[in-house]
Protein backbone atom coordinates (compact mmCIF):
# COMPACT_ATOMS: atom_id res chain seq x y z
CA UNK A 1 0.00 0.00 0.00
CA UNK A 2 2.84 2.42 1.02
CA UNK A 3 4.96 3.61 -1.63
CA UNK A 4 8.32 4.34 -2.28
CA UNK A 5 9.13 6.57 -5.00
CA UNK A 6 9.21 10.39 -4.61
CA UNK A 7 10.02 9.97 -1.00
CA UNK A 8 13.19 7.55 -0.10
CA UNK A 9 12.46 4.68 1.54
CA UNK A 10 14.58 4.05 4.81
CA UNK A 11 17.14 2.26 3.55
CA UNK A 12 18.32 5.05 1.76
CA UNK A 13 20.57 7.08 4.26
CA UNK A 14 23.08 9.02 2.68
CA UNK A 15 22.56 13.06 3.10
CA UNK A 16 19.43 14.86 1.67
CA UNK A 17 21.79 17.03 -0.12
CA UNK A 18 24.57 15.02 -0.93
CA UNK A 19 26.56 13.76 -4.39
CA UNK A 20 25.79 10.04 -2.94
CA UNK A 21 22.42 10.62 -2.40
CA UNK A 22 21.85 11.88 -6.30
CA UNK A 23 23.47 8.81 -7.33
CA UNK A 24 21.67 6.47 -5.14
CA UNK A 25 17.95 7.57 -6.19
CA UNK A 26 19.15 7.49 -9.37
CA UNK A 27 18.92 11.57 -10.60
CA UNK A 28 22.14 11.35 -11.59
CA UNK A 29 21.45 9.04 -14.00
CA UNK A 30 18.12 11.10 -15.04
CA UNK A 31 20.71 14.39 -15.57
CA UNK A 32 23.10 12.33 -17.42
CA UNK A 33 21.09 10.72 -19.94
CA UNK A 34 18.81 13.86 -20.65
CA UNK A 35 21.54 15.63 -20.98
CA UNK A 36 21.96 13.11 -24.69
CA UNK A 37 18.35 13.86 -25.43
CA UNK A 38 16.94 16.31 -27.33
CA UNK A 39 13.93 18.52 -26.05
CA UNK A 40 11.85 17.09 -28.12
CA UNK A 41 12.31 13.75 -26.79
CA UNK A 42 11.99 14.54 -23.07
CA UNK A 43 8.80 16.41 -23.47
CA UNK A 44 7.54 13.85 -25.49
CA UNK A 45 8.45 10.94 -22.21
CA UNK A 46 6.48 13.56 -20.02
CA UNK A 47 3.76 13.33 -22.15
CA UNK A 48 3.83 9.94 -22.60
CA UNK A 49 4.17 9.42 -18.93
CA UNK A 50 1.29 11.10 -18.26
CA UNK A 51 2.15 13.37 -15.17
CA UNK A 52 -0.48 15.72 -14.06
CA UNK A 53 0.82 18.79 -12.33
CA UNK A 54 0.56 18.19 -8.39
CA UNK A 55 -0.14 21.35 -6.93
CA UNK A 56 -3.73 20.85 -7.18
CA UNK A 57 -5.11 22.19 -10.40
CA UNK A 58 -3.87 18.46 -12.29
CA UNK A 59 -3.10 19.82 -15.55
CA UNK A 60 -1.32 17.77 -18.06
CA UNK A 61 2.27 18.52 -17.16
CA UNK A 62 3.88 17.76 -21.10
CA UNK A 63 1.34 19.86 -22.57
CA UNK A 64 2.61 22.45 -20.49
CA UNK A 65 6.41 21.87 -20.89
CA UNK A 66 5.47 21.84 -25.00
CA UNK A 67 3.38 25.18 -24.35
CA UNK A 68 6.17 27.08 -22.92
CA UNK A 69 8.70 24.68 -25.56
CA UNK A 70 6.81 26.47 -28.42
CA UNK A 71 6.17 29.98 -27.26
CA UNK A 72 8.02 32.12 -29.71
CA UNK A 73 9.56 34.72 -26.97
CA UNK A 74 12.90 34.76 -25.04
CA UNK A 75 14.33 34.31 -22.39
CA UNK A 76 12.02 31.91 -20.85
CA UNK A 77 12.18 30.96 -16.78
CA UNK A 78 11.52 28.06 -14.97
CA UNK A 79 9.80 28.40 -11.77
CA UNK A 80 9.74 25.92 -8.56
CA UNK A 81 6.68 26.77 -6.66
CA UNK A 82 7.25 25.95 -2.44
CA UNK A 83 4.93 28.42 -1.53
CA UNK A 84 3.22 25.94 0.28
CA UNK A 85 1.05 27.11 2.90
CA UNK A 86 -2.54 26.20 3.69
CA UNK A 87 -4.55 24.76 6.39
CA UNK A 88 -3.45 20.15 5.92
CA UNK A 89 -1.08 20.77 3.16
CA UNK A 90 2.53 20.07 4.12
CA UNK A 91 3.43 17.76 1.65
CA UNK A 92 6.28 19.49 0.15
CA UNK A 93 8.38 20.84 3.44
CA UNK A 94 8.77 17.15 3.77
CA UNK A 95 9.48 15.94 0.19
CA UNK A 96 11.96 18.71 0.33
CA UNK A 97 14.08 17.80 3.49
CA UNK A 98 13.35 14.35 3.03
CA UNK A 99 14.99 14.73 -0.56
CA UNK A 100 15.40 18.46 -2.22
CA UNK A 101 17.33 16.51 -5.34
CA UNK A 102 14.77 15.22 -7.10
CA UNK A 103 12.64 18.28 -7.34
CA UNK A 104 15.73 20.10 -8.21
CA UNK A 105 16.52 17.70 -11.16
CA UNK A 106 13.34 17.70 -12.77
CA UNK A 107 13.96 21.66 -12.60
CA UNK A 108 16.73 21.82 -14.47
CA UNK A 109 15.34 18.81 -16.73
CA UNK A 110 12.39 20.89 -17.06
CA UNK A 111 14.58 24.07 -18.08
CA UNK A 112 16.48 21.92 -20.70
CA UNK A 113 13.55 21.20 -22.17
CA UNK A 114 11.76 24.25 -22.48
CA UNK A 115 14.73 26.03 -22.67
CA UNK A 116 15.13 28.30 -19.95
CA UNK A 117 18.18 29.36 -19.04
CA UNK A 118 17.18 30.75 -15.19
CA UNK A 119 15.50 29.37 -12.60
CA UNK A 120 13.38 30.43 -9.71
CA UNK A 121 13.07 28.38 -6.59
CA UNK A 122 10.15 30.00 -4.59
CA UNK A 123 10.23 29.36 -0.66
CA UNK A 124 7.67 30.26 1.91
CA UNK A 125 9.28 32.64 4.29
CA UNK A 126 7.80 30.23 7.38
CA UNK A 127 9.88 27.11 5.70
CA UNK A 128 13.32 28.41 6.19
CA UNK A 129 14.73 25.10 7.74
CA UNK A 130 13.84 23.99 4.31
CA UNK A 131 14.78 26.49 2.41
CA UNK A 132 18.55 25.94 3.86
CA UNK A 133 18.05 21.91 2.84
CA UNK A 134 17.40 23.04 -0.66
CA UNK A 135 20.31 25.76 -1.33
CA UNK A 136 22.80 22.87 0.50
CA UNK A 137 21.66 20.74 -2.27
CA UNK A 138 21.43 23.36 -4.89
CA UNK A 139 25.51 24.16 -3.83
CA UNK A 140 25.95 20.47 -4.45
CA UNK A 141 24.97 20.23 -7.89
CA UNK A 142 26.51 23.72 -9.05
CA UNK A 143 30.10 22.78 -7.85
CA UNK A 144 29.63 19.47 -9.60
CA UNK A 145 28.35 21.28 -12.87
CA UNK A 146 25.27 19.59 -12.98
CA UNK A 147 23.36 23.34 -14.06
CA UNK A 148 24.40 22.58 -17.32
CA UNK A 149 24.01 25.27 -20.46
CA UNK A 150 24.35 28.02 -18.60
CA UNK A 151 21.61 27.29 -16.33
CA UNK A 152 21.22 29.61 -12.79
CA UNK A 153 18.94 28.88 -10.19
CA UNK A 154 18.01 31.70 -7.36
CA UNK A 155 16.31 30.75 -4.01
CA UNK A 156 13.76 33.38 -3.52
CA UNK A 157 12.02 33.47 0.09
CA UNK A 158 8.49 34.58 1.03
CA UNK A 159 7.57 36.59 3.68
CA UNK A 160 3.85 35.56 5.04
CA UNK A 161 2.06 35.68 2.23
CA UNK A 162 -0.75 32.81 1.40
CA UNK A 163 -1.67 34.56 -2.00
CA UNK A 164 1.85 34.48 -2.93
CA UNK A 165 1.43 30.94 -4.00
CA UNK A 166 -0.70 31.60 -6.79
CA UNK A 167 1.17 31.55 -9.66
CA UNK A 168 0.60 35.09 -11.26
CA UNK A 169 1.03 36.24 -7.94
CA UNK A 170 4.31 34.57 -7.23
CA UNK A 171 5.85 36.33 -10.35
CA UNK A 172 5.03 39.60 -8.98
CA UNK A 173 6.49 38.61 -5.69
CA UNK A 174 10.08 37.87 -7.71
CA UNK A 175 9.34 40.84 -9.48
CA UNK A 176 9.50 43.00 -6.32
CA UNK A 177 5.47 43.83 -6.79
CA UNK A 178 3.03 43.00 -4.29
CA UNK A 179 2.02 39.85 -4.50
CA UNK A 180 -1.35 40.48 -6.34
CA UNK A 181 -2.60 37.82 -8.99
CA UNK A 182 -3.16 38.77 -12.33
CA UNK A 183 -5.93 38.04 -14.93
CA UNK A 184 -5.45 34.96 -16.78
CA UNK A 185 -5.27 34.90 -19.59
CA UNK A 186 -2.63 35.67 -20.36
CA UNK A 187 -1.29 32.35 -19.66
CA UNK A 188 1.72 31.91 -17.76
CA UNK A 189 3.26 29.66 -20.19
CA UNK A 190 3.35 32.40 -22.49
CA UNK A 191 3.39 35.36 -20.78
CA UNK A 192 4.55 34.62 -17.36
CA UNK A 193 7.48 36.21 -15.05
CA UNK A 194 8.93 38.73 -16.53
CA UNK A 195 5.99 39.22 -19.39
CA UNK A 196 8.20 36.46 -20.45
CA UNK A 197 7.18 32.20 -21.43
CA UNK A 198 7.65 30.58 -17.72
CA UNK A 199 7.00 27.10 -16.46
CA UNK A 200 5.79 27.28 -12.99
CA UNK A 201 5.56 23.41 -11.12
CA UNK A 202 4.59 22.33 -7.71
CA UNK A 203 7.58 20.94 -5.98
CA UNK A 204 5.96 17.13 -6.12
CA UNK A 205 5.36 17.70 -10.05
CA UNK A 206 8.97 18.32 -10.65
CA UNK A 207 10.05 15.00 -8.29
CA UNK A 208 8.17 12.93 -10.25
CA UNK A 209 9.87 13.97 -13.37
CA UNK A 210 13.01 13.16 -11.73
CA UNK A 211 11.79 9.82 -11.32
CA UNK A 212 10.41 8.76 -14.10
CA UNK A 213 13.66 9.93 -16.58
CA UNK A 214 15.79 7.70 -14.08
CA UNK A 215 13.75 5.11 -14.93
CA UNK A 216 11.21 4.92 -18.05
CA UNK A 217 7.87 5.52 -19.18
CA UNK A 218 6.73 2.30 -19.34
CA UNK A 219 8.24 1.63 -15.30
CA UNK A 220 6.07 5.42 -13.75
CA UNK A 221 3.01 3.52 -15.78
CA UNK A 222 3.06 0.32 -13.59
CA UNK A 223 1.85 2.11 -10.51
CA UNK A 224 -1.55 4.14 -10.26
CA UNK A 225 -4.21 4.20 -13.08
CA UNK A 226 -4.39 4.50 -16.94
CA UNK A 227 -5.50 7.60 -16.56
CA UNK A 228 -3.49 8.21 -13.67
CA UNK A 229 -0.73 7.07 -13.72
CA UNK A 230 1.88 7.50 -11.11
CA UNK A 231 1.45 8.00 -7.11
CA UNK A 232 0.62 10.97 -5.33
CA UNK A 233 1.79 12.65 -1.90
CA UNK A 234 -1.13 12.61 0.84
CA UNK A 235 -1.09 14.61 3.57
CA UNK A 236 -3.09 13.15 6.43
CA UNK A 237 -3.81 15.41 9.35
CA UNK A 238 -5.97 15.28 12.45
CA UNK A 239 -7.57 12.36 14.19
CA UNK A 240 -5.80 9.54 12.91
CA UNK A 241 -3.05 7.62 14.61
CA UNK A 242 -0.12 8.39 12.31
CA UNK A 243 -0.40 12.06 11.04
CA UNK A 244 2.47 12.42 8.30
CA UNK A 245 3.27 12.35 4.66
CA UNK A 246 2.36 8.94 2.90
CA UNK A 247 3.00 8.07 -0.70
CA UNK A 248 0.28 5.95 -2.54
CA UNK A 249 -0.70 4.68 -6.08
CA UNK A 250 -3.34 6.68 -7.49
CA UNK A 251 -6.75 4.32 -7.58
CA UNK A 252 -6.33 2.91 -4.13
CA UNK A 253 -9.63 2.76 -1.94
CA UNK A 254 -9.46 5.96 -0.18
CA UNK A 255 -10.60 4.41 2.92
CA UNK A 256 -7.05 2.45 3.10
CA UNK A 257 -5.25 5.77 3.13
CA UNK A 258 -7.17 6.32 6.13
CA UNK A 259 -7.19 2.86 8.02
CA UNK A 260 -4.07 1.23 6.72
CA UNK A 261 -1.79 0.27 9.48
CA UNK A 262 1.61 1.27 7.50
CA UNK A 263 -0.64 4.91 6.96
CA UNK A 264 -2.95 6.63 8.99
CA UNK A 265 -3.93 3.59 10.98
CA UNK A 266 -7.56 4.24 11.74
CA UNK A 267 -8.54 6.94 13.93
CA UNK A 268 -6.95 7.53 17.53
CA UNK A 269 -8.73 6.24 20.86
CA UNK A 270 -11.61 4.29 19.41
CA UNK A 271 -13.39 7.97 17.95
CA UNK A 272 -15.66 7.06 15.51
CA UNK A 273 -15.11 9.29 11.96
CA UNK A 274 -17.28 12.42 11.38
CA UNK A 275 -15.91 13.44 7.93
CA UNK A 276 -12.73 14.10 5.80
CA UNK A 277 -12.40 17.16 4.56
CA UNK A 278 -10.04 16.49 1.30
CA UNK A 279 -8.03 18.41 -1.16
CA UNK A 280 -7.03 21.19 1.36
CA UNK A 281 -8.90 24.58 2.62
CA UNK A 282 -10.94 24.83 -0.05
CA UNK A 283 -11.74 20.58 -0.61
CA UNK A 284 -14.52 18.91 0.13
CA UNK A 285 -16.17 16.99 2.81
CA UNK A 286 -16.97 13.66 2.36
CA UNK A 287 -19.63 11.88 5.01
CA UNK A 288 -17.92 8.28 6.42
CA UNK A 289 -20.48 6.42 3.87
CA UNK A 290 -18.91 8.54 1.03
CA UNK A 291 -14.90 7.89 1.99
CA UNK A 292 -16.14 3.99 1.91
CA UNK A 293 -16.97 4.04 -1.72
CA UNK A 294 -14.30 6.17 -3.33
CA UNK A 295 -11.07 5.40 -5.32
CA UNK A 296 -7.82 8.13 -4.56
CA UNK A 297 -8.39 8.61 -8.21
CA UNK A 298 -9.37 12.26 -10.03
CA UNK A 299 -12.54 10.08 -11.77
CA UNK A 300 -13.71 8.03 -8.75
CA UNK A 301 -13.52 11.21 -6.95
CA UNK A 302 -15.40 13.50 -9.72
CA UNK A 303 -17.92 11.33 -9.11
CA UNK A 304 -19.08 12.60 -5.83
CA UNK A 305 -17.79 16.13 -6.21
CA UNK A 306 -14.32 16.21 -4.58
CA UNK A 307 -10.49 16.44 -6.24
CA UNK A 308 -7.48 15.21 -4.88
CA UNK A 309 -6.50 18.85 -4.60
CA UNK A 310 -3.03 19.58 -2.81
CA UNK A 311 -3.22 15.67 -1.44
CA UNK A 312 -4.81 17.23 1.82
CA UNK A 313 -6.90 14.84 3.96
CA UNK A 314 -7.84 16.33 7.04
CA UNK A 315 -9.33 13.94 9.50
CA UNK A 316 -12.30 14.59 11.71
CA UNK A 317 -13.62 12.53 14.59
CA UNK A 318 -16.98 13.09 16.60
CA UNK A 319 -15.66 15.04 19.14
CA UNK A 320 -14.96 17.87 16.20
CA UNK A 321 -18.03 20.40 15.16
CA UNK A 322 -17.27 20.78 11.31
CA UNK A 323 -18.97 23.80 11.80
CA UNK A 324 -16.35 25.14 13.67
CA UNK A 325 -13.87 23.96 11.47
CA UNK A 326 -15.93 25.87 8.79
CA UNK A 327 -15.36 28.93 10.43
CA UNK A 328 -11.88 28.17 10.56
CA UNK A 329 -11.38 28.03 7.18
CA UNK A 330 -13.27 31.62 6.78
CA UNK A 331 -11.16 33.59 8.84
CA UNK A 332 -8.16 31.83 7.35
CA UNK A 333 -9.59 32.76 3.44
CA UNK A 334 -10.84 35.91 4.55
CA UNK A 335 -7.26 36.93 6.52
CA UNK A 336 -5.30 35.61 3.29
CA UNK A 337 -7.62 37.60 0.50
CA UNK A 338 -5.31 39.86 -1.27
CA UNK A 339 -7.97 42.84 -1.34
CA UNK A 340 -7.24 43.04 -4.85
CA UNK A 341 -10.98 42.27 -6.48
CA UNK A 342 -14.27 43.02 -4.39
CA UNK A 343 -15.99 39.04 -4.72
CA UNK A 344 -13.07 38.06 -2.97
CA UNK A 345 -12.06 41.18 -0.51
CA UNK A 346 -16.02 41.34 0.70
CA UNK A 347 -17.05 37.92 -0.08
CA UNK A 348 -14.09 36.19 2.29
CA UNK A 349 -15.40 38.74 5.11
CA UNK A 350 -19.15 38.71 4.62
CA UNK A 351 -18.67 34.45 4.55
CA UNK A 352 -16.85 34.72 8.21
CA UNK A 353 -19.10 36.53 9.28
CA UNK A 354 -22.00 35.27 8.73
CA UNK A 355 -21.05 31.84 9.89
CA UNK A 356 -19.91 34.05 12.74
CA UNK A 357 -23.49 34.65 13.83
CA UNK A 358 -26.19 33.14 15.11
CA UNK A 359 -27.69 30.83 13.21
CA UNK A 360 -26.03 31.91 10.13
CA UNK A 361 -25.63 28.37 9.24
CA UNK A 362 -29.60 28.79 8.82
CA UNK A 363 -29.03 31.19 6.01
CA UNK A 364 -28.61 28.85 3.36
CA UNK A 365 -30.14 30.99 0.09
CA UNK A 366 -27.56 34.20 1.42
CA UNK A 367 -24.66 31.58 1.61
CA UNK A 368 -24.89 29.82 -1.50
CA UNK A 369 -25.64 33.38 -3.77
CA UNK A 370 -22.21 34.56 -2.07
CA UNK A 371 -20.80 31.25 -2.44
CA UNK A 372 -21.50 31.74 -6.48
CA UNK A 373 -20.94 35.14 -6.64
CA UNK A 374 -17.17 33.97 -5.54
CA UNK A 375 -16.66 31.74 -7.44
CA UNK A 376 -17.68 33.57 -10.71
CA UNK A 377 -16.00 36.82 -10.63
CA UNK A 378 -12.95 36.47 -8.22
CA UNK A 379 -9.98 36.87 -10.43
CA UNK A 380 -7.98 34.18 -8.87
CA UNK A 381 -8.51 30.66 -7.29
CA UNK A 382 -8.06 31.92 -3.63
CA UNK A 383 -11.30 33.82 -3.96
CA UNK A 384 -12.88 31.30 -6.76
CA UNK A 385 -12.47 28.28 -4.30
CA UNK A 386 -13.08 30.01 -0.68
CA UNK A 387 -16.42 28.84 -1.07
CA UNK A 388 -15.92 25.06 -1.87
CA UNK A 389 -15.71 23.33 1.87
CA UNK A 390 -18.75 25.47 3.29
CA UNK A 391 -20.70 24.24 -0.13
CA UNK A 392 -20.03 20.84 0.02
CA UNK A 393 -21.05 20.74 3.91
CA UNK A 394 -24.38 22.00 3.06
CA UNK A 395 -25.07 19.70 0.32
CA UNK A 396 -24.53 17.02 3.02
CA UNK A 397 -27.39 17.05 5.74
CA UNK A 398 -25.87 14.22 7.17
CA UNK A 399 -22.90 16.29 8.46
CA UNK A 400 -24.78 19.15 10.53
CA UNK A 401 -24.38 19.12 13.69
CA UNK A 402 -28.45 19.09 14.20
CA UNK A 403 -28.80 15.76 12.93
CA UNK A 404 -25.56 14.60 14.30
CA UNK A 405 -27.06 15.67 17.97
CA UNK B 1 24.61 63.30 2.30
CA UNK B 2 24.39 59.65 3.15
CA UNK B 3 22.72 59.03 6.53
CA UNK B 4 24.48 55.96 8.47
CA UNK B 5 21.69 54.00 8.13
CA UNK B 6 21.76 54.10 4.23
CA UNK B 7 25.42 53.83 3.80
CA UNK B 8 24.94 50.42 6.11
CA UNK B 9 22.33 49.26 4.25
CA UNK B 10 24.54 49.96 1.09
CA UNK B 11 27.25 47.99 1.92
CA UNK B 12 25.49 44.94 3.26
CA UNK B 13 23.33 45.10 -0.56
CA UNK B 14 26.45 45.09 -2.41
CA UNK B 15 26.59 43.28 -5.10
CA UNK B 16 22.68 42.96 -5.18
CA UNK B 17 21.26 44.10 -9.09
CA UNK B 18 19.76 47.67 -8.70
CA UNK B 19 16.51 46.45 -10.16
CA UNK B 20 13.10 46.19 -8.86
CA UNK B 21 13.24 42.31 -8.99
CA UNK B 22 16.19 42.51 -5.73
CA UNK B 23 13.34 44.01 -3.75
CA UNK B 24 12.00 41.58 -1.68
CA UNK B 25 15.51 39.64 -1.14
CA UNK B 26 17.09 43.18 -0.31
CA UNK B 27 14.94 43.65 2.19
CA UNK B 28 15.08 39.85 3.32
CA UNK B 29 19.03 40.80 3.38
CA UNK B 30 18.34 43.70 5.69
CA UNK B 31 16.31 41.51 7.77
CA UNK B 32 18.95 38.89 8.23
CA UNK B 33 22.24 40.97 8.91
CA UNK B 34 20.38 43.81 11.07
CA UNK B 35 17.37 42.16 12.90
CA UNK B 36 14.42 44.33 10.94
CA UNK B 37 13.25 46.60 8.58
CA UNK B 38 11.72 49.50 9.91
CA UNK B 39 10.98 53.36 8.00
CA UNK B 40 14.13 54.29 8.01
CA UNK B 41 15.82 51.20 6.04
CA UNK B 42 12.75 50.90 3.87
CA UNK B 43 13.95 54.24 2.80
CA UNK B 44 17.40 53.43 3.04
CA UNK B 45 16.84 50.25 0.52
CA UNK B 46 14.93 52.41 -1.99
CA UNK B 47 17.46 55.13 -2.10
CA UNK B 48 19.96 52.01 -2.93
CA UNK B 49 17.80 50.13 -5.40
CA UNK B 50 16.82 53.28 -7.01
CA UNK B 51 13.61 52.90 -6.38
CA UNK B 52 10.61 55.43 -5.36
CA UNK B 53 9.95 55.25 -1.05
CA UNK B 54 6.54 54.37 -1.69
CA UNK B 55 6.63 51.27 -3.88
CA UNK B 56 9.27 49.59 -0.97
CA UNK B 57 6.99 50.37 1.13
CA UNK B 58 3.68 49.43 -0.70
CA UNK B 59 5.78 45.75 -1.31
CA UNK B 60 6.99 45.60 2.66
CA UNK B 61 4.08 46.35 4.01
CA UNK B 62 2.14 43.28 1.84
CA UNK B 63 4.32 40.83 3.70
CA UNK B 64 3.40 39.63 7.17
CA UNK B 65 6.71 38.20 8.20
CA UNK B 66 9.26 40.98 8.01
CA UNK B 67 9.38 42.03 11.39
CA UNK B 68 9.79 46.16 12.17
CA UNK B 69 11.88 46.08 15.22
CA UNK B 70 13.93 43.73 16.65
CA UNK B 71 11.57 41.63 19.06
CA UNK B 72 12.09 37.77 19.19
CA UNK B 73 9.26 36.77 16.72
CA UNK B 74 6.80 34.11 18.58
CA UNK B 75 4.46 33.25 15.91
CA UNK B 76 1.68 30.10 17.04
CA UNK B 77 -0.44 28.86 13.96
CA UNK B 78 -4.10 28.92 14.76
CA UNK B 79 -4.79 27.36 11.77
CA UNK B 80 -7.73 24.43 11.73
CA UNK B 81 -5.22 20.91 13.10
CA UNK B 82 -3.39 23.17 15.42
CA UNK B 83 -6.54 24.83 16.38
CA UNK B 84 -8.48 21.40 17.41
CA UNK B 85 -4.65 20.76 19.14
CA UNK B 86 -5.31 23.42 21.23
CA UNK B 87 -3.32 26.85 20.37
CA UNK B 88 -5.34 29.13 21.70
CA UNK B 89 -4.33 27.74 25.30
CA UNK B 90 -0.90 28.13 23.73
CA UNK B 91 -1.01 31.22 22.85
CA UNK B 92 -2.57 32.34 26.20
CA UNK B 93 0.54 30.19 27.97
CA UNK B 94 3.10 31.86 26.00
CA UNK B 95 2.09 34.86 26.74
CA UNK B 96 1.85 34.51 30.01
CA UNK B 97 5.43 34.11 30.35
CA UNK B 98 6.03 37.32 28.84
CA UNK B 99 6.42 36.53 24.94
CA UNK B 100 5.01 38.80 22.80
CA UNK B 101 3.43 36.20 20.68
CA UNK B 102 0.76 36.53 17.61
CA UNK B 103 -1.66 34.11 16.35
CA UNK B 104 -0.46 33.28 12.84
CA UNK B 105 -2.28 31.14 9.65
CA UNK B 106 -0.66 27.51 8.71
CA UNK B 107 2.25 26.99 9.15
CA UNK B 108 2.40 23.94 7.10
CA UNK B 109 3.44 21.49 10.28
CA UNK B 110 -0.44 20.19 10.59
CA UNK B 111 0.93 16.70 11.04
CA UNK B 112 2.44 17.51 14.13
CA UNK B 113 0.40 20.27 15.71
CA UNK B 114 0.20 22.51 17.61
CA UNK B 115 2.81 24.43 15.61
CA UNK B 116 4.75 27.63 16.22
CA UNK B 117 7.34 29.36 15.20
CA UNK B 118 10.14 31.46 16.92
CA UNK B 119 12.20 33.77 14.80
CA UNK B 120 12.88 31.05 11.74
CA UNK B 121 12.74 28.40 13.90
CA UNK B 122 9.77 25.83 13.61
CA UNK B 123 8.60 24.45 17.33
CA UNK B 124 6.39 21.36 16.33
CA UNK B 125 3.66 19.69 18.96
CA UNK B 126 4.75 22.75 20.95
CA UNK B 127 3.98 23.49 24.03
CA UNK B 128 4.45 26.87 26.14
CA UNK B 129 7.82 25.70 27.86
CA UNK B 130 9.36 24.67 24.45
CA UNK B 131 8.02 27.97 22.85
CA UNK B 132 10.18 29.81 25.83
CA UNK B 133 13.03 27.32 25.19
CA UNK B 134 13.59 28.48 21.54
CA UNK B 135 12.84 31.83 22.15
CA UNK B 136 15.78 32.11 24.92
CA UNK B 137 18.21 29.84 22.59
CA UNK B 138 17.84 32.30 20.09
CA UNK B 139 19.00 35.12 21.98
Amino acid sequence: MREYRLLPPESVRSHPASYERLVERGFERALNRTQSLSPKTIIQEVSDAGILGRGGAAFPTGRKWASVAEAPFRPKYVVMNADESEPGTFKDRVLLMDDPLGALTGMIIAARAVGAHKGYVYIRGEYQDVEARVAEALRMLETRGFLADGLTIEIRRGAGAYIAGEETALFNSIEGRRPEPRVKPPFPTVHGLFGKPTLIQNVETLANVAVLLSESVQWFREKGTDRTPGTKLVCLSGAVQNPGVYEVAFGVPLKEILFSEELGGGLASGRALRAVLLGGAAGTFLTPQELDEVQYDYPSLRSIGASIGSGAAMVFDDTVALEDVLKLLAHFFADESCGQCVPCRVGTRRMMEILESPDGFDDAERLRDLGRAMQDASICGLGQTAPLALLSYMDRPTLWKRSAV
Amino acid sequence: MRTETEQQVRSILEGMPRERASLLPALWTVVDQMGWVDQERMEAVAAVLNLPVADVYGVASFYAMLPSDGRTQVRVCDDVLCHLAGSERLLDAVRAQGLDAVAWPCLGRCDQAPAALVNASPVVRATAEKVQRAAQGGE
